[in-house]
């Protein structure tokens, strides 16, 4: 809410010491809810709707109207943050959020492919790490990347 | 330090900035444009009397009636509702007094079902469990007043509301807000209320108890709600309307379309309730969220729940009524890390909208399933708000730059003396955890927080005592009650 240009501490456990990785997950949805809080309350004609209220008066209601449908997709969509009714929770295993977000961890890691390196690229990593710890006197490990 | 004028002013504490002026004025002049061009839907001839005479234009049918208000009206009706309040609890020091910029925490109602301490399992909501949640509240600071956690299930549904009452006034001297649910039961909680407080006069006096009202969105007042403002008004007790507009369903899908729709709802009850009496406390209330569209259910986990209640908190605040917000809640099933998360996110925005009262505490599952241990993590959070609330205080002496020059490059803080006088100033965790591992796995045998909150909801529950009623009172309120179900022919 300051505006601070980056946050950090995503996936950090116990003062920084530890790492989780359903913690990453669970904080990066976090993330995406803090970020539309940091947008507020657009105040316009548009938002406003004096006229769609005025039209629809007492007692109806707004799901079918046209800037309802327009407007649906801007509102909040977690995807690990629970918002269904209690049966329908139970229905899919009565899970906590750490639980389904250490999934999605597992899942992500054995699905994601970020763009790969070029091989000439990758060779000279290598290059730079041995001759670092050849320098350095550091027995050799293998990069494994 | 050359820089720091003698007498330099700045504005404690953190705040949110929600709306600019020029947007709090339109938000304002659109509301008083549906008021006076829309209207509101009134199910109440006794109302419709109130208003007839007042300025506005009513078109009536039977009982029922578009009243339309105009501008100056509401704005009368503003003004004559009280900034500065006093919600009386049975013991003084349980007052809670509303002035500008104080925030206070309460507990959210009404839930239907509660996660029994002891065994961990889900039940339906009691008398027995709300006389326990009620206690709970009695024993933690954090709670300022006690709004009813859960409705006592097992009994008569037309009585109810009377049996809440019962079993939070006896187990809490804090002040209660409360539905009603119909004028003649308001009439008779207003009595049981009297008779907790030793008579009528001392219950005008000292009013334990606050109505809450609901407008039913989108802008209608019901009958039962205009019969509660009104029986209230009379009684000198105070009214809280709370609307609970569901963007996207009940309202526009658009933010500041729906706090326009919450902001003539409410107002247009607090019009009824300042037209009945003058200077009847009004509370600005509000449970207004999103619909998740995908699941049909209202998010009070979402962002969107924080947010609306930052706006609402500070319209209330533009027109210096108190204000009742949101913020506190989780959809979450289980007290798990989703509950802390959106608990944390909505009770800190509101907060630093300066919302006089945040509710939510204690509830999980959409407000439907209230838990003890969530109850006692929610207080730990509230001290860690407070904290932030209270910001960075700038001034000589916490710049400290004499300390700093003296500890040098690569110096240390700890010896100082000025460490020692300020150390107390510092957040401090008690059942939140900040040692080191092995420290924790010594202490807690490895427990999580959960755990250890049930643990210590269950110790107050055994241990707690609340103030005790006049004597003979906890049998007049039963013969009360017996008497009034015998009249309507329940058994």
């Amino acid at each position: 809410m300051a505006g601070a240009n980056l946050i950090y501490g995503l996936g950090m456990m116990e003062m920084g010491v530890t790492f989780d990785f359903g913690q990453l997950v669970m904080d990066n949805e976090f993330a995406k809810m803090i970020m539309y809080c940091v947008n507020g309350i657009p105040v316009n004609d548009e938002t406003l709707s004096v006229d769609a209220i005025k039209e629809v008066g007492s007692f109806n209601d707004f799901v079918t109207r046209k800037e309802t449908f327009d407007h649906m997709r801007s509102i909040s969509h977690p995807k690990l943050i629970d918002r269904r009714v209690r049966d329908k929770w139970k229905a899919q295993g009565s899970t906590n959020i750490y639980e389904r977000s250490t999934e999605e961890a597992k899942h992500i890691l054995a699905n994601h492919t970020p763009p790969p390196l070029s091989d000439d690229a990758r060779a000279e990593l290598k290059a730079i790490v041995e001759e670092t710890e050849s320098h350095l006197g550091v027995e050799k490990t293998r990069p494994e990347f | 330090m050359e820089g720091i004028k003698s007498g330099h002013q700045t504005i404690p504490g953190f705040s949110l900035s929600v709306f600019t002026d020029d947007e709090i004025n339109t938000l304002h002049q659109a509301t008083l444009e549906l008021l006076e061009k829309t209207g509101v839907k009134v199910e109440s001839e006794e109302a419709l009397e109130i208003f007839q005479g007042s300025g506005a234009k009513i078109n009536q049918k039977g009982n029922t009636g578009i009243v339309k208000m105009p501008g100056h009206l509401i704005e009368e009706c503003i003004k004559s509702t009280p900034g500065d309040i006093i919600y009386h609890g049975r013991k003084p020091e349980h007052g809670y007094r509303i002035s500008q910029g104080h925030v206070g925490f309460s507990t959210f109602g009404e839930c239907i079902k509660v996660i029994d301490p002891e065994t961990r399992q889900i039940q339906s909501a009691s008398k027995k469990a709300l006389g326990k949640a009620s206690l709970l509240v009695d024993y933690l600071d954090q709670i300022v007043l006690l709004e009813r956690p859960m409705g006592s299930l097992d009994k008569p549904a037309m009585t109810q509301p009377l049996h809440n009452f019962e079993a939070m006034v006896t187990n809490s001297s804090k002040h209660i807000f409360m539905g009603c649910n119909s004028g003649t039961n308001a009439r008779k909680i207003f009595e049981l209320a009297a008779v907790c407080m030793g008579g009528t006069d001392k219950f005008r006096e000292q009013p334990i108890i606050t109505s809450f009202v609901t407008p039913t969105s989108p802008l209608e007042l019901v009958q039962s709600c205009c019969d509660v403002i009104i029986e209230s008004a009379r009684a000198g007790v105070g009214v809280a309307p709370i609307s609970m507009v569901l963007s996207g369903a009940t309202a526009p899908a658009t933010l500041a379309g729906a706090i326009v729709q919450h902001n003539a709802e409410v107002l247009s009850a607090i019009a009824l309730a300042q037209l009945t009496k003058k200077g009847t406390h009004c509370t600005y209330a509000s449970c207004s969220t999103i619909m998740d569209l995908r699941f049909s259910t209202p998010a009070v986990g979402a962002p969107e729940y924080g947010i609306i209640s930052a706006g609402l908190a500070k319209m209330a605040r533009f027109y210096d009524i108190p204000s009742w917000v949101g913020g506190g809640h989780s959809d979450s099933k289980v007290p798990d890390a989703q509950a802390a998360y959106e608990s944390a996110l909505t009770a800190t925005i509101s907060a630093l909208s300066g919302a006089n009262i945040v509710y939510g505490a204690g509830c999980l599952d959409s407000g439907l399933t209230f838990d003890f241990s969530k109850l006692v993590m929610d207080s730990e959070l509230i001290d860690n708000i407070f904290h932030v609330l209270k910001g960075i205080e700038v001034n000589k002496k916490t710049i400290a730059l004499d300390i700093i020059h003296e500890a040098g490059p690569g110096g240390e803080f700890l010896t100082k003396q000025h460490t020692f006088e300020h150390m107390r100033e510092m957040s401090r965790s008690s059942l939140f955890d900040r040692r080191n591992r092995d420290k924790w796995m010594e202490q807690t045998k490895g427990e999580d927080l959960t755990s250890r909150a049930y643990e210590k909801a269950n110790q107050i529950l055994k241990t707690h005592k609340p103030l005790a009623l006049p004597k003979s009172a906890g049998l007049e309120m039963k013969e009360i009650i017996k008497e009034y179900e015998d009249s309507l022919g329940i058994v």
